[in-house]
């Protein structure tokens, strides 16, 4: 039999299958790259072949994907192309909900690496960046405290160093007029998008302790709105 | 392009947070990168305003890494390559818009009904014979009952050649296999196909027969 009726049997029996599967159980584009740069695990690959020789959507993206890869041709785009994609961002922010906090801690020392909201002072210790020296040998807490106002409220997070890896964090939401504490204004802490533990703020102040050298995401809600998040990155100098 | 995965998550994670430096540099770091991918995907296409529709989808593909306070950005986790994710989310955003313009290739629903039977897999002198016995739903389920046979990536292999009509190159590039590995396993594959639908209709017909 020649291959091209094997090719038309094929092709159309796949069909009648009725193949191709919700889109919600289509696997990320990051699996789907990651098949192609061999670094899944073999369990892993195996489940994103069986999934893509059934998904006409998923195969679809892999096959073009593969070509693009396959040819070596680069090509510049206009600059006006060039600089139209970075006028999508203002300078003043692309995210005015977003608080992001990158601290560096050594010994006796923090350093502010970034931050997109404003350092405040501190009793005892100097902004920007914050460092905190002692004499040999002791260990003293050293208190980072940064502000945002959102859209729909002030917060002020304080980062305290409680030893050598270990680190306590105040969320404080105020009224942005008035200034006045908020109630009832729920906490989430968040680690590589799992919810490490959710609060309810008293007299505006919700306290997490426990934090380690680690990347947290906290999400500030009131009334199930949105108030903004803060990306706190906590790492050794 | 070679990065350190390190830079690469600071640099989105300065992104997400709104700092207007890191965008411009990723904007000037991937702008590249997006551009070629985009003519690449064009190139397989059959429109003649290539050019417009490239630039269009080129600005559209930072717009949906950044909207929404970059939620885009936010769900890269650094399972592969930034360079790797970027051009899937650049050749996805393009088979979404081209698919809103209209279809350009021929999609296997427009295909014919009609064509070779699955009794054509069985020896000649006897494919007329079964050909008449076998209903649209017994080729269907016979067709899947033997493809679910199948070793997983002789599955795959099979949708690629002839399904999605890659080359063998671009088989062995994808499944990480050489080139010979996919003759081999192509040749292997077509007759265990064969072999598995022949067997699914003789046991079929001996079935039907006991019925009359």
């Amino acid at each position: 039999m020649e291959e091209n009726i094997l090719k038309q049997i094929i092709r159309k029996n796949y069909l009648k299958l009725s193949l191709g599967t919700p889109k919600a159980e289509c696997p990320s584009e990051e699996i789907l790259a990651a098949y192609l740069e061999r670094k899944l695990t073999p369990d892993t690959a195996k489940s994103l072949e069986s999934h893509l020789a059934l998904c006409s959507v998923c195969s679809e993206q892999i096959v073009l994907l593969n070509r693009v890869l396959m040819s070596p041709q680069t090509i510049s785009p206009p600059s006006f192309l060039v600089e139209r994609a970075k006028n999508l961002v203002s300078g003043a922010s692309l995210a005015t909900d977003i608080l992001e906090i990158i601290l560096a801690f050594g010994r006796d020392v923090c350093e502010v690496v970034r931050t997109t909201g404003k350092i405040l002072e501190t009793a005892g210790l100097t902004p920007i960046p914050v460092s905190v020296r002692s004499g040999p040998g002791t260990e003293r807490s050293a208190t980072t405290k940064i502000s945002k106002n959102f859209e729909s409220a002030y917060v002020e997070v304080n980062i305290e160093k409680l030893s050598d890896a270990s680190f306590r964090i105040k969320v404080i939401s105020m009224d942005s007029t008035s200034k006045k504490p908020l109630n009832d204004v729920r906490v989430s802490l968040f680690r590589d998008k799992r919810e490490l533990e959710s609060l309810l703020s008293q007299e505006g102040v919700t306290t997490f302790s426990g934090l380690t050298f680690n990347r947290y995401k906290i999400a500030v809600l009131k009334a199930n709105s949105p108030i903004g998040e803060i990306l706190l990155d906590l790492r050794k100098a | 392009m070679k990065n350190n995965p390190q830079e690469e998550r600071e640099l989105i994670d300065a992104c997400v947070a709104g700092n207007k430096n890191a965008w411009d540099q990723f904007v000037e770091r991937y702008s590249k990168l997006i551009y070629s991918t985009l003519h690449h995907v064009l190139a397989e296409t059959r429109f003649t305003d290539k050019k417009d529709i490239i630039d269009e989808l080129f600005n559209e593909t930072f717009v949906a890494l950044i909207k929404d306070n970059a939620k885009k950005l936010q769900q890269f986790q650094g399972r592969c390559s930034l360079a790797s994710w970027i051009r899937l989310i650049t050749v996805n955003g393009a088979i979404d818009y081209l698919r809103r313009l209209k279809p350009v290739t021929t999609s296997l629903d427009e295909e014919s009904e009609e064509g070779p039977s699955l009794a054509d897999v069985i020896a000649d002198e006897k494919a007329q014979d079964i050909r008449e016995t076998l209903t649209g739903e017994d080729e269907k389920e016979i067709f899947f009952n033997a493809f679910k046979e199948l070793d997983v990536k002789d599955q795959l292999l099979l949708r690629l050649l002839f399904i999605d009509e890659a080359s063998p190159e671009e088989a062995a590039e994808i499944m990480g296999l050489t080139k010979e590995a996919i003759y081999m396993r192509k040749s292997r594959l077509v007759n265990e196909l064969k072999k598995l639908i022949s067997h699914k209709i003789s046991v079929r017909k001996v079935g039907k027969d006991r019925q009359l």
